[in-house]
């Protein structure tokens, strides 16, 4: 039962990947990335990852994919939404998804992973103590370096103050 | 096996009691609504018109299923039910008793602040998958809000998080106590700062009154749902009227208490054999008190308040709940760390901000008197008409 919910998801997760590699449409593509994104969720949360799983949703559903929309739909991109997504790039694709694969089934391999097997067990506890005593330096780090992200944004839409003088208008007078 | 079909059992109980709440809650907004604006309100189906929602929901489902020509008719049909699951998840963790819940997520809080996220998707594919100037316009104006007030609302939660030292809900219902003065909204001034901050922004998120303005009738012509008819258009609005339920819910778990009743909920309850039922049956009624409570006054805000513009909406949010949310979850730790609990300053707060709290629901009650007996008006207390 547990196997067959997995190998469900596993193949939403590849389905979502091939519509956003393959389709022509580029919101087909979109929408089939959201797909494998909340199913990569679910593969978390088999590899008992409760927190991870929530973030994945909170992260990739609530903000890159909303931004992701928001440029789909606010820009009419080329002539037909339908057909303007270009196969182009067919052959780094090959060679960078080739180089990859390669690489993660030569690192399971080697380095003795293997897959969780234990009952699921929630780690929210156990992140919370490890951030906040073992890893508090590089936590601290990334939250400055968020503040000054946004900080930074936030300076940069600010509109310059532009004073206008309007040139006097002219009357056209009757010719 | 058995433990998947209990799932599946259970997550069909939640599913028809919160179509049944947010079909009940549309008979309850409209008579509502109708005794604020001096008229009866639908009383016709059944004592008092309880049962016209089963009839409004046999009617759109007979009504025909349009779906423009030039619509993408795909993300059309789906994007109604991803509003729903968005709102339904987020019930998963609330706890209506101390056993009745439907799982425990240690992720609690921030689970549901996630779940939130697929109803900003849902609305966005349905105003833009509609084909529609208006509907585009409702879609973008929605999204864009919801996704600027979870902000305040994570800055709100936050500061509860830190005063109870976790994400579980039932943790965070057991750190509170049952009488007011045990309450997290009456523990500091943060903490209520915290409270009116989540409320607020709780409404922008939900698409209320004064936040509709990605429903704003007049402007929009509805907004992201002008294209839908029948049961999908309702799909919306039992979403909307669920998510009446969900905020009810999680204010009173995360400010009011939840739903620990009199007594102190100790160790030895703990063991399932050991708690009475009667103790889970009152906790319940207790804690859908308390919710009713929330959802009957944001139905009095509805009706009461104007609609904001959306610049209006914007700078409110980011001029002023943001700060704000950001003075109080900064004041919070400052008081954790100088106040411990249950110290002498820790007891004289709770205990003047409660009263403070007590005093300005008693002078609201005097108010209403006194206009009522300085205008001599007559006072159709009977809402049975």
């Amino acid at each position: 039962m547990k196997d067959g919910i997995f190998l469900c998801i596993a193949a939403v997760t590849v389905f979502g990947a091939l519509v956003t590699a393959f389709s022509r449409s580029i919101i087909n593509a979109a929408l089939g990335l959201l797909l494998a994104l909340v199913a990569i969720a679910g593969l978390y949360i088999f590899l008992s990852a409760d927190f991870v799983a929530v973030s994945q949703i909170l992260i990739y559903v609530g903000g890159v994919m909303v931004l992701l929309l928001f440029g789909i739909m606010l820009t009419s991109g080329g002539d037909n939404i339908f057909s303007n997504n270009p196969i182009m790039g067919a052959v780094p694709a090959t060679l960078i998804t080739t180089i990859f694969g390669l690489l993660g089934i030569y690192v399971v391999n080697t380095s003795g992973l293997t897959f969780y097997q234990g009952a699921y067990r929630a780690t929210t506890r156990d992140i919370g103590h490890f951030l906040l005593r073992e890893y508090i330096l590089p936590f601290e780090l990334v939250s400055v370096l968020i503040v000054v992200l946004i900080v930074g944004a936030g300076v940069m839409l600010r509109k310059e103050l532009v004073i206008v003088r309007q040139a006097p208008q002219k009357k056209e007078g009757k010719k | 096996m058995t433990q998947f079909i209990y799932m599946f059992i259970f997550a069909v109980i939640y599913l028809l009691s919160i179509a049944v709440a947010a079909g009940f809650l549309t008979v309850v907004e409209r008579r509502i609504a109708g005794r604020m604006q001096s008229r009866i309100g639908p009383n016709r189906v059944g004592p008092q018109g309880i049962v016209q929602w089963i009839a409004d929901a046999v009617k759109a489902l007979q009504k025909e299923d349009i779906i423009p020509t030039d619509a993408h008719s795909f993300l059309f049909k789906i994007a109604p039910y991803l509003v729903f699951m968005g709102v339904f998840l987020t019930l998963v963790p609330i706890p209506f008793g101390a056993y009745t819940l439907m799982e425990n997520l240690d992720t609690g809080i921030f689970y549901v602040l996630a779940m939130a996220s697929f109803v900003v998707i849902g609305v966005m594919m349905g105003g833009w998958a509609s084909n529609n100037k208006w509907s585009l316009l409702g879609g973008m104006r929605s999204a864009a809000q919801m996704i600027s007030y979870e902000v305040p609302a994570a800055l709100a939660v936050f500061v509860v998080v830190v005063m109870a030292g976790t994400l579980n809900f039932q943790k965070i219902v057991f750190s509170q106590g049952a009488s007011p003065v045990d309450w997290y909204v009456f523990r500091n001034p943060f903490a209520f700062i915290a409270f009116n901050i989540f409320f607020i922004a709780a409404l922008a998120e939900g698409n209320r009154v004064p936040f509709d303005i990605p429903e704003a009738e007049s402007e929009l012509v509805s907004g992201y749902n002008t294209e839908y008819s029948g049961m999908r258009f309702l799909f919306f609005f039992l979403a909307e009227w669920g998510n009446l339920v969900v905020i009810g819910a999680l204010v009173s778990t995360l400010f009011f208490g939840g739903w620990n009743f009199w007594f102190e909920y100790t160790l030895e309850f703990s063991v399932p054999g050991r708690y009475p039922i009667r103790f889970e049956v009152l906790g319940f009624l207790w804690f859908l008190f308390k919710v009713s409570i929330f959802v009957f006054i944001i139905i009095w805000i509805r009706w009461t308040l104007p609609r904001l513009r959306i610049d209006q909406l914007m700078d409110i949010c980011w001029k002023y709940m943001v700060p704000i949310g950001l003075f109080a979850s900064i004041g919070i730790l400052l008081w954790m760390y100088f106040v411990p609990e249950k110290s002498l300053a820790d007891t004289i707060m709770r205990y003047s901000m409660t009263s403070f709290g007590g005093l300005t629901i008693l002078y609201f009650f005097y108010r209403v008197f006194q206009n009522l007996r300085v205008t001599k008006a007559k006072i159709y207390a009977n809402p049975f008409v």
